[in-house]
């Protein structure tokens, strides 16, 4: 009921500020808005401060605004550039402006609650951006997440694998939940982004997860990779709780804001570029470097015999030395006049993976529309489609050694595995499946129909000089169809015999439907142009509904696909529907922009918690003091901004959805069909898991803002962590969610921003990024246990109270376990380079990870089947003895874990890109035509012993998600670009 | 312009407020996948509780291959030489007087699944009383006593393998403390009484349908008489003859009747239904039968042609051999993986019988083990009728007809002679009891 008594405040408060407006005079504002050599900038934005009531500036940098009254401040804002506003009258009704590069960002607009957002340099938090130009700038990006890597601080950002298409997890500032997804929130334009991960099904011949059709082994894609990197106009990134309170409980992973391009007025402007790239495998491993006295003296002479027959197959150059080619074609229009804008863009991509019969496919289209349909009333809608599909192979974990990756590591380079001439493979029984054949007739494609929309409307309630009320009212649907298809024909070798499955075909549907409908009414007051005080107030209900089908069949009819043609049918359905309500309150201070202070909180209930309306608070509060700004304050000339911050907030993630039910499963005994309970006790009383984090830091600039440098350190503490606890069994469960945990989260994060040149033909801009976090579990209400992995002879993370979140543990010879490692790097640094030198650009990054162990068991494997590539090498033997091979399997024979764990850090050329602009003097200034070459993963350093140190076999699954079994193997690409702009 | 703005803040407020004001509350969503097990409590339906009861009947089945394995190879009726884990040859056997992990599967798997079973038998007998499916106090009476019955035959099996239980679980979130073998198995003999209580004023029929396997058993009168047997059996335990004789009377013993006449499980192969995990796939899975008891039995018993045989040299090297124990015949109690597992039978009846009249009335005994006899292709006993003999022609005929069952190793511990029991390896032990699990501690 506190809702109803905030609303009505809320309504008298909107009633007292709209007052009736007379009629006033009106006068016509002018003007050029030009950068530092007095060239005209086109497409700036012109506002009148405290309205809605603005304009951008023409081809030449003029503008021309009319405005009621006879008096008005105005505002300039052009991207890259910093603010400035002028006071503008009927008398002095012209007003040229020239606007200084703003080389730090500082007056870079950044989000500061649900509906509100605040100039960089007034931020009392550490919110990364990234840019249009950063994200897709330097290369052709494959998903927006790839696009993120090593571009800000604070993020362990991971590839699952190499398969086209996509499968990344980022994690925020540390681990946040142990069970739990850890993947921070989407929000595109206001629209929840729905980020799942559906398993496609594989598992049912992989049978990677035995007992079970659901697997998360099965290298399946997350849905953030359908947005299209080049909609993007920014993204901005609240890691922890003291920057993403204000989204309540569902932000515990942290909120990826992203805005998406919008036309300018002006003339209309044509984009059109096309990409071409190729990949490569990032590095293949080779063989055991055979000769026919080694074949004899590792396998016998039976094995010898074949080698001299048949000689050497290089499988592995065969199924992963193929390269890929990736065409990606764009096209874009935007434009509009001062009432109405739009973009439109569209996108057609194709490109193969570098295994035979992968590839990924996307056609995906937007259109934005802002338009004014008074001075108080803007409009703007967002609409996105996308039709995708990607074929990702058959890769990761199997216990029946039917995928490729794992049947390659027992498959002898002198076996014969190509097709006779009616296209019959041969069976390889001592392996279990032909890899040949599995490359050429296994189907496992996921198709994505997808709309994402969104409409907001903003109406400007009261507007004078002082103050302003505006409301917002938001509304947006994301809606997505994905298919799984799954093939596993009859004639494949290994279900040709009776009594096997003799053909499988899964096929998986998946709707999805998120919507979400907000309100705010946000209310300014300027006591002058530095001192204000903001005040919003929003309630949002958001909805969730996911509904799967997956339907698995085996005993195929012959050479038949459909499950129609199937012997066997099962099915399994899965619904997951929830419904939240939120409400938000902030008060936004300024004092002379020298003290700017928040304080806010959010109140939540949702269907998922125990108690569906019981509310949950999450309070914020923040302070930042820009001590530039005092008058004390005599080192312009030297330090021109000097910034200490301070912010907390909280935040929580909701318990599973499953959680708080004791269910029953279905059953059937002779004619008859029942209910039995299942082994999860539900939890009635379950809560969300809650985090508080405490951020502090500084920001400043030297220079004139040549220098910039930002120190951030947080402290995060989650607790009531929800846990599988075990339960005595004597109730009839096994096992029951429970609140039984808290861990703590300490990281630094430093940037710094240096521009060492900048005249007007040579700019360079370095940034060097520095980040790292450490953890621990400081309470732990149950005993200490282990997850993630397989088994703690092969390693796994252990959760135990003092210790990392992250350690990995496993199994010694004298017996108890050990910690082997830590899956938490040690650091994350990358350096970014931009060098600007009269119409050619340079840009490159530069991403060191150093530290950070995973668990690989592909070398396991290989060593299990005597064919690594590094098994003679005698590097691991600290008494120089033993070859690596005998020396990783003999220790673990004698029961250490220590052999598969290994240190996964790396140093990569992430993104490099050469462009040339052609002088308009060429293209006669009617086309802007560009062409570069660029690069991904171009240099790769690691000593990880395997294809890649990046990689999940468990997906998105963070306390697993450094697990290794014989994975799709990782590319690096060089693309071609072309672009031209009318 | 003021009217546009007036409409706009009329209907934007409108919005804000059909948006939040009626909508405060949220509906908590019922879970959409499966029903909850509150929902089916309070005003079940008969189909609801049909559904509880074919739940509970197959739920029995579930994990059960772990109270048969762990028994019969205790109690050194065979071996399990699959080399599927070391623990069954291992820790089962106590190598090197090797103790039984109270956090192993050997350990905790049966304890968790009979308690299961409990769950569901209680969820039954709670969801019938305050149904709404217009049944009368007898039929509801039929239902409940039907669940308590299976709610105690699951009690017992723990308390076979286990020396402490706990008998109070009604509340997963307030269980009851744990209790000593004795205290146990008297709660076992007094949840047998209630339900036959109920039982007996259950009327004439049964008001939701039993599978096959209660063929015969599926009334309340004749459920009684398996109540009964079960009664029989836990006060043989009890050692309480006088009372095994009077439960044997109100049973289904029959001096003339088929041995196999009783209660079983069934299975299916179909989607949710469960394979006889007893069944083993010759040669493949390889139970090996301790040597001593085909050796140590009659020449002629058919019983030992009907549940071992001997393994197909072309498959497998006999003999069988994993960590120095070795057997040259197989485990084929079951035919094919929807053969019918006995819960309690004609056959054990019989010998309750002349093991409770040992003492009191011999002839009887004789009579009743010659029954057992005559129907494995044996002559009528010949041997010595004392006490002490009668004792020992009872124990292996309960070794013959009982294999596998989870008998042997009971009746050698109830009787004092565990000691009897062979241990292959030097250092091994015969464990006693299995241990309370750890999460229960």
């Amino acid at each position: 009921m506190k809702h109803k008594s905030l609303l009505k405040t809320l309504m008298l408060f909107a009633i007292l500020f709209v007052g009736a407006q007379a009629a006033r005079a009106q006068f016509a504002a002018t003007g050029r808005v030009t950068d530092s050599n007095g060239e005209g900038l086109p497409g700036a934005t012109v506002v009148v401060v405290g309205s809605t009531l603005g304009t951008t500036t023409d081809v030449d940098g003029n503008y021309r605004l009319q405005i009621p009254g006879t008096t008005a401040r105005l505002s300039f804002s052009y991207t890259g550039f910093k603010n400035v506003t002028a006071e503008v009258s009927s008398a002095a009704s012209r007003t040229d402006i020239t606007l200084e590069d703003d080389l730090a960002g500082l007056d870079e607009v950044i989000i500061s609650g649900l509906a509100t957002s605040v100039k960089r340099s007034n931020s009392a938090n550490a919110v990364a951006s990234i840019s249009s130009a950063q994200l897709t700038g330097v290369t052709a990006q494959q998903t927006m997440e790839g696009a993120m890597y090593g571009k800000f601080t604070g993020a362990e950002i991971r590839s699952n694998s190499g398969a086209p298409g996509g499968g990344m997890s980022i994690r925020m500032r540390g681990v946040t939940s142990l069970f739990l997804d850890q993947q921070p929130l989407y929000i595109i334009d206001g629209v929840y982004l729905d980020n799942s991960t559906i398993s496609s099904g594989t598992n049912a011949v992989s049978a990677a997860a035995a007992g079970g059709n659901a697997s998360n082994q099965d290298d399946s894609s997350n849905r953030a990779a359908d947005i299209d990197p080049e909609d993007i106009e920014s993204i901005e990134i609240l890691k922890g709780a003291s920057t993403a309170a204000i989204y309540g409980s569902r932000a515990a992973g942290g909120v990826v804001i992203i805005t998406t391009k919008k036309g300018k007025a002006g003339k209309t402007r044509v984009s059109l570029a096309q990409t071409t790239g190729f990949s490569q495998a990032t590095r293949l491993l080779g063989d055991r470097g055979w000769d026919a006295a080694k074949v004899e003296k590792v396998f016998g002479a039976a094995d010898r015999a074949r080698f001299e027959k048949d000689g050497l197959t290089d499988y592995e150059d065969l199924l992963y030395g193929n390269t890929g080619i990736a065409s990606t074609t764009r096209l874009s229009v935007a434009g509009g006049d001062d009432r109405t804008t739009f973009f439109i863009g569209s996108t057609y991509k194709d490109e193969s993976g570098i295994v035979t019969n992968t590839g990924y496919n996307r056609f995906s289209g937007r259109i934005n529309a802002t338009h004014r349909l008074t001075n108080k009333l803007e409009i703007a809608v967002q609409n996105f489609f996308t039709n995708t599909t990607a074929d990702r192979g058959f890769f990761n974990n199997s216990n029946t050694n039917t995928t490729v990756g794992y049947a390659l590591a027992f498959t002898k380079p002198w076996e014969k595995l190509q097709a006779n001439e009616d296209g019959i493979y041969p069976a390889l029984n001592s392996v279990g499946s032909n890899v040949l054949e599995t490359v050429n007739t296994v189907t496992n494609r996921e198709g994505i129909n997808r709309y994402i929309g969104g409409a907001t409307a903003t109406w400007t309630i009261q507007s004078t000089d002082k103050s302003n009320l505006k409301a917002i009212l938001r509304g947006g649907l994301d809606n997505y169809t994905q298919r799984n298809t799954v093939i596993f024909p009859r004639q494949l070798s290994y279900f040709r015999a009776e009594g096997s499955l003799q053909g499988v075909a899964v096929s998986t549907s998946t709707i999805n439907k998120n919507t979400n409908l907000e309100a705010f009414l946000v209310h300014s007051y300027f006591l002058s142009a530095k001192t204000s005080f903001r005040t919003s107030l929003g309630v949002q209900q958001l909805d969730f509904d996911q509904n799967q089908v997956q339907t698995t069949g085996n005993q195929l009819n012959g050479s038949q696909t459909s499950l129609s043609q199937a012997k066997n049918i099962s099915v399994a359905q899965v619904e997951t529907v929830s419904r939240d309500k939120g409400l938000a309150f902030q008060e936004e201070m300024t004092f002379n922009d020298q003290i700017i202070a928040t304080v806010g909180f959010r109140a939540d209930k949702s269907s998922n918690n125990g108690d569906a309306n019981k509310l949950y608070y999450y309070p914020k509060a923040n302070l930042a003091i820009n001590l530039h700004e005092f008058d004390f304050w005599t080192l312009d000339n030297t330090v021109s901004n000097a910034k200490l911050r301070v912010a907390y907030g909280q935040s929580g993630r909701f318990p599973g959805f499953n959680d708080r039910f004791s269910l029953f499963d279905g059953a059937a005994i002779g004619t008859q069909s029942g209910l039995y309970s299942n082994t999860l006790l539900g939890n009635g009383d379950i809560q969300p898991e809650r985090q508080s984090e405490l951020e502090y830091g500084a920001d400043f600039s030297f220079m004139k803002n040549r220098i910039n440098l930002a120190i951030t350190l947080y402290n995060k503490k989650i607790d009531d962590l929800l846990i599988r606890a075990q339960v005595p069994t004597s109730t009839g469960f096994t096992t029951q969610v429970q609140n039984a945990g808290a861990l703590v989260n300490k990281g630094i994060e430093l940037s710094l921003d240096i521009t060492p040149i900048k005249t007007s033909k040579f700019i360079w801009n370095t940034v060097i990024n520095f980040w790292k976090n450490t953890s621990e579990v400081t309470r732990l209400d149950v005993p200490a246990f282990n997850v993630g992995g397989f088994a703690a002879s092969l390693g796994q993370y252990r959760i135990e109270q003092g210790k990392s979140a992250t350690q990995i543990v496993g199994t010694t010879k004298e017996g108890p376990l050990k910690v082997y490692g830590n899956a938490e790097p040690d650091f994350n640094t990358s350096l970014i380079n931009s060098i600007a030198f009269g119409n050619f650009d340079f840009n490159f990054l530069l991403h060191y990870k150093k530290g950070g162990d995973g668990i690989n068991l592909s070398t396991l494997l290989y060593d299990l089947g005597g064919l690594t590539w590094d098994y003679d090498d005698k590097t691991l033997d600290p008494a120089g003895v033993e070859v690596n091979g005998d020396y990783r399997t003999n220790t673990w024979f004698a029961g250490n874990a220590g052999p598969w764990i290994e240190d996964t850090g790396y140093f990569r050329l992430r993104e490099v890109g050469a462009f040339y602009t052609f002088p308009t003097s060429v293209t006669k200034d009617k086309v802007k035509l560009r062409i570069g070459v660029s690069g991904r993963n171009l240099i790769n350093i690691f000593t990880y012993n395997s294809y890649d140190p990046e990689v999940s076999n468990f997906g998105n699954n963070v306390l697993a998600n450094t697990v290794e079994v014989t994975p799709f193997p990782a590319a690096r690409t060089v693309n071609f670009h072309v672009n031209a702009t009318f | 312009m003021k009217f546009i703005n007036k409409s706009l803040l009329i209907g934007g407020m409108a919005s804000v407020m059909m948006l939040f004001t009626p909508a405060c509350n949220i509906d908590p969503i019922p879970n959409p996948n499966a029903p909850t097990i509150g929902s089916l409590q309070e005003g079940a339906s008969l189909d609801d509780l049909q559904l509880l009861t074919s739940g509970l009947e197959a739920i029995l089945r579930f994990d059960m291959e772990y109270y048969y394995w762990t028994t019969a190879i205790v109690g050194r009726e065979y071996y399990d030489l699959r080399g599927t884990d070391p623990r069954f040859t291992g820790e089962l056997v106590g190598a090197q007087g090797a103790p039984l992990d109270n956090n192993g599967f050997l350990t905790t798997r049966s304890w968790a699944t009979q308690y299961r079973s409990i769950r569901n038998a209680i969820n039954l007998a709670n969801a019938t009383s305050k149904s709404r499916a217009g049944l009368t106090d007898a039929q509801k009476n039929g239902i409940i006593g039907y669940a308590k019955t299976l709610q105690a035959y699951n009690l017992l099996l723990i308390l076979n393998r286990h020396k402490s239980c706990r008998l109070d679980v009604n509340d997963p979130l307030k269980l009851g403390p744990l209790v000593d073998y004795t205290t146990g198995m008297a709660g076992v003999a007094q949840l047998l009484d209630e339900a036959n209580t109920a039982l007996t004023g259950a009327g004439a029929e049964l008001a939701v349908k039993l599978s096959s396997g209660f063929t015969g058993f599926n009334t309340p009168a004749s459920l009684s008489k398996f109540n009964r047997a079960l009664a029989a059996r836990v006060a043989l335990y009890q050692g309480d003859k006088a009372k095994v004789r009077a439960a044997l009377g109100a049973s289904f013993l029959d001096l003339n009747g088929n041995m196999g006449a009783g209660v079983y499980h069934i299975f299916g192969l179909g989607g949710n239904d469960e394979r006889n995990p007893l069944f083993v796939v010759p040669d493949k899975e390889v139970y090996t039968v301790h040597p001593s008891w085909p050796a140590d039995a009659e020449a002629g018993d058919q019983r030992v042609a009907s549940k071992i045989r001997n393994f197909d040299p072309m498959e497998v090297t006999i003999p069988v051999t994993l960590d120095d124990l070795s057997g040259s015949q197989q485990v084929a109690i079951f035919d094919d993986p929807t053969a019918l597992v006995s819960i309690i039978r004609n056959e054990e009846l019989l010998l309750i019988s002349a093991e409770a009249n040992i003492g009191s009335d011999n002839a009887a005994s004789v009579a009743a083990i010659n029954k057992v006899r005559n129907a494995a292709g044996l002559a009528d006993y010949g041997g010595a009728t004392t006490d002490a003999a009668l004792l020992d022609e009872v124990v292996k005929q309960r070794r013959y007809s009982l294999f596998g069952e989870g008998h042997y190793w009971l009746d050698m511990r109830r009787l004092g002679r565990l000691g009897q029991l062979p241990r292959d390896r030097t250092g091994d032990i015969v464990h006693e009891f299995f241990p309370v699990p750890l999460q229960e501690l």
